[in-house]
């Protein structure tokens, strides 16, 4: 398991990416030199604000040149409303980095983002673009503006696929829709996922290793609470930021 | 001269400033912060007979200035808890108060039985009479006195290590429940635990917790606890553990001032992972600040003429 940091650091930019996400971006050279893909920060809220549990985001990006790392966000609720607010130079408080990763041992895989959940996959594109693998993605979003996030892709090599429920330039259709289509005519060995429950339910079943990133609501972030509770096929209770937040599909039942 | 060091039941703890069942694990989940030597005890997670997998999801809410759980003492049985986290925290050189749980009677005795082989290592067991997530046992045995006096009364007869009997805010009068656990002849009093609260999603139109009841932690309680403290510590003799929304030196501070030998930090450590460390250091600066050589000096002295 990787070294937990706790610090306090500067955000260098806080940048408003489609109506309601954003990428917030700092730099600790330890923290970009241990991060996993996959992997997220609790961090800290403003008490002021009547929140004071942290909030788990996960890691976007790193810029290993910079040790620039980057957290892209939606505006959910107080704590992220709290964090939309903050501005070049202001302080926050990061606990990370936590949880699992990504396995990074297949060859052709088919990685799948819908909407915000988007948000753990290029880092993981990245890292296997350093193994000389090109995944193919499908990024699927609610409309042509929230597309807008797909567009943060583009300095990656990958083939990029994007479908809305709303109709627009793209494919039309959620993301496993889309994923049932492409599915057809390739061959992978796997399949990484992250996006809302209902998405992840959804996923076309295969024989092939599926990966999910999930979500739950957190306390501590480091499997101390027990309050980000996931329940097993075989009964028990696993918990996002210490057993994940990836987990292999078919390990997890995503609609207790 | 360590101006902090407190002598409970005859254990010397170098610090007052003891985890909370629940929120630290067994000690090894935020080694990366705190090394388990440097707080006054880690108190474990509630720990049962056998293996409890805990409630459904979601269990965890956060609410004004708190948090509800209903983790449900998820926990991985008293045997695992002898053979995996006491080798390393006896290791790690720690003081260790077990937080035990049961369904019945008969749990809570065959546990504290079990544990009699380490009398050396295991320096107190926390009795939970007080935890709302669980539909049996817990806050069940903590809500009448007979109950209290009855299941303690059984614990002490087998037991060598010091109890401590963790006290439910959940009920008409906690000093009533209170004198009922000094009469059975308990070490000390913890408390308290959480307040049973619930939340309700207005968009699904349910209640957001899984476990539909959760217990509220966090600031929030804190003068809620800090009153049945205050109550406690003048209508008993023996030492008071308090907690319940200690967030900085400050509130510890006002819990000993109630009448508390001791505390615990619980929601807190989610927020900052140092707190344990940043507490202890407010405390000693208060002490000096003020003149008192010794934390005892101030216990109490909110009630005290």
């Amino acid at each position: 398991m990787t070294k937990k940091m706790l610090f306090d650091t500067q955000i260098l930019t806080n940048e408003l990416i489609c109506d309601d996400v954003y990428l917030m971006k700092f730099k600790n050279e330890e923290f970009a030199k241990t991060v996993r893909p996959g992997q997220f920060v609790q961090v800290s809220t403003d008490f002021n604000n009547q929140t004071f549990l942290r909030r788990p985001i996960s890691i976007f990006d790193v810029e290993m040149e910079n040790n620039i790392i980057m957290l892209l966000y939606k505006v959910v609720g107080k704590g992220t409303k709290y964090f939309s607010s903050l501005k070049p130079n202001d302080n926050i408080n990061i606990l990370g980095p936590l949880g699992n990763s990504f396995s990074l041992e297949h060859n052709n895989p088919l990685i799948i983002g819908g909407g915000i959940g988007v948000a753990p996959l290029k880092y993981l594109v990245r890292e296997m673009n350093k193994n000389n693998i090109k995944p193919d993605l499908i990024l699927g979003f609610s409309c042509a503006e929230q597309a807008k996030m797909a567009r943060l892709f583009n300095d990656l090599d990958c083939n990029i696929n994007i479908c809305t429920d709303k109709k627009s330039e793209y494919f039309h259709g959620n993301s496993c829709q889309l994923a049932a289509v492409v599915l057809e005519d390739n061959q992978y060995d796997s399949i990484y996922a992250c996006g809302p429950n209902i998405m992840l339910q959804n996923i076309p079943q295969v024989s092939i290793p599926t990966y999910v990133s999930l979500e739950e609501y957190m306390a501590c972030g480091v499997g101390a609470c027990l309050g980000c509770a996931v329940k097993t096929t075989v009964g028990s209770y696993v918990h996002v930021c210490k057993d994940g937040p990836v987990f292999e599909a078919k390990g997890v039942i995503l609609n207790e | 001269m360590n101006k902090l060091k407190q002598t409970l039941f005859g254990v010397d703890f170098n610090n007052p400033v003891f985890s909370d069942s629940g929120t630290f694990g067994y000690g090894r989940d935020y080694e990366d912060f705190i090394p388990v030597n440097e707080i006054g005890a880690v108190v474990t997670k509630g720990t049962s007979l056998v293996e409890w997998k805990g409630n459904p999801a979601p269990r965890i809410y956060e609410t004004a200035a708190g948090m509800l759980n209903s983790i449900g003492l998820q926990n991985p049985g008293i045997e695992h808890f002898l053979l995996n986290d006491l080798p390393y925290l006896i290791e790690k050189n720690a003081k260790v108060i077990l937080n035990v749980a049961g369904h019945t009677a008969e749990q809570y005795e065959e546990i504290v039985t079990k544990c009699q082989d380490y009398t050396q290592q295991i320096h107190a067991l926390e009795i939970n009479i007080s935890c709302p997530n669980v539909t049996e046992g817990g806050m069940a045995f903590g809500t009448n006195p007979d109950i209290v006096y009855e299941l303690l009364t059984k614990l002490k007869k087998v037991s060598d290590i010091p109890l401590i009997a963790k006290l439910s805010p959940n009920v008409t009068d906690i000093v009533e429940i209170a004198k009922a656990a000094e009469s059975a002849q308990v070490d000390s009093l913890s408390l308290i635990n959480t307040l049973s609260g619930i939340a309700i999603d207005i968009k699904t139109k349910k209640p957001v917790l899984g476990n539909i009841y959760g217990g509220l932690s966090g600031p929030a309680i804190k003068p809620v606890a800090l009153k049945m403290v205050y109550q406690v510590s003048q209508a008993c003799k023996v030492p008071i553990i308090g907690m319940g929304g200690i967030m900085n030196s400050t509130d510890a501070i006002e819990f000993f001032l109630a009448g508390a030998s001791a505390i615990q930090v619980g929601t807190a450590v989610f927020v900052n992972p140092k707190v344990h460390h940043e507490i202890i250091k407010g405390i000693n600066q208060y002490l000096s600040d003020n003149n008192y050589t010794h934390l005892s000096d101030i216990i109490g002295l909110s009630w005290k003429e």
